[in-house]
């Protein structure tokens, strides 16, 4: 059997795959979260921390998941300006709002566990202003695909900037190992192995299981979305060149999308 | 041990938004595009499937 990668690579494959994809996924990430979420109430408070600890569940999965997303848009990155793969641009521009909410989400939630534990809701220590910079990029990203009208166009200048972005990928995660940082060193992926619990690692493990799931079927969707989005801008101008203009069949919020 | 419930709270009220604002903004999105789709008639679309 000849498995083609370009079959893959067609629109019109992914949107039949993701029809029989999402339904998996919608499941799956709602089971998921609910174990997740039982894990973080049931699991037993910190002997320093006491109740304030449940914020890790969602603090921590939402930094490995947002930069898991700016992975995975490094990757496309290489795909679109390497292979010119025709969907790589699509992932590419639908994963940076997703990564852009869980880095905020990462952001905000350790902001209120910071209060609390450090006595302020920001320094600007390394792993804290490495994350705000990876956020910062995220927003930066975004607004480069809004900038250039030509999709092709600013798929090449965003990914060249996702690639120069990806260098801060290293510096939040080794930021705790080669700085002085407030901020806790990394203590479950380590050399030496995990210095949780197995009560407080096993709903952190889920929990990041949950978010990554949840940006998985996110992401098919919004892919399904962009590809849609080019075909209405393809049709908007068949539509015109027919003598018919497009925008007066359109709502403003659709001339808008 | 410290109890700082109102932050905890807090913590789990802005997870929970921003992520069912994600959910929201996908699915809307999702509508409108499938809505003006139709608008500029289907039969327009490229069989060959291409973005």
């Amino acid at each position: 059997m000849k498995l083609s990668f370009t079959a893959y690579s067609n629109p019109g494959n992914f949107l039949r795959i993701a029809a029989k994809l999402l339904p998996w996924l919608w499941g799956s990430t709602a089971f998921a979260f609910a174990l997740g979420l039982f894990g973080t109430f049931a699991a037993p408070p910190d002997y320093q921390q006491g109740e304030m600890v449940r914020i890790m569940y969602i603090h921590v999965p939402a930094a490995w998941t947002a930069m898991l997303a700016y992975t995975f848009m490094a990757v496309s990155a290489l795909g679109s300006l390497v292979w010119r793969h025709p969907l790589a641009a699509a992932t590419q521009k639908a994963a940076a709002p997703l990564g852009a909410a869980f880095t905020f989400i990462c952001l905000v939630t350790g902001s209120l566990w910071g209060k609390p534990m450090w006595g302020t809701y920001w320094v600007w220590d390394a792993r804290l202003t490495s994350m705000l910079v990876l956020f910062l990029i995220y927003l930066g990203l975004i607004a480069l695909w809004q900038t250039i009208e030509d999709p092709s166009r600013a798929a090449r200048a965003v990914s060249i900037m996702t690639l120069v972005g990806f260098i801060n990928i290293p510096i939040v995660k080794f930021s705790v190992d080669w700085w002085n940082t407030l901020h806790q060193p990394a203590s479950v992926f380590r050399m030496e192995g995990s210095a949780i619990a197995g009560s407080m690692l096993w709903p952190l493990i889920v929990m990041a299981l949950a978010y990554t799931l949840l940006f998985a079927t996110l992401h098919v969707i919004a892919v399904r979305n962009e590809i849609m989005r080019r075909r209405v801008r393809r049709l908007a101008i068949a539509v015109a060149v027919a003598g018919e203009p497009a925008m007066a069949r359109m709502l403003p919020a659709e001339v808008a999308s | 041990m410290v109890q700082h419930g109102a932050f905890t709270t807090a913590a789990f009220l802005v997870t929970g938004t921003v992520l069912a604002g994600m959910i929201a903004a996908v699915l809307i999105d999702y509508r409108i595009q499938l809505r003006t789709l139709r608008r500029l008639r289907l039969d327009h679309s490229d069989p060959r499937g291409r973005i």
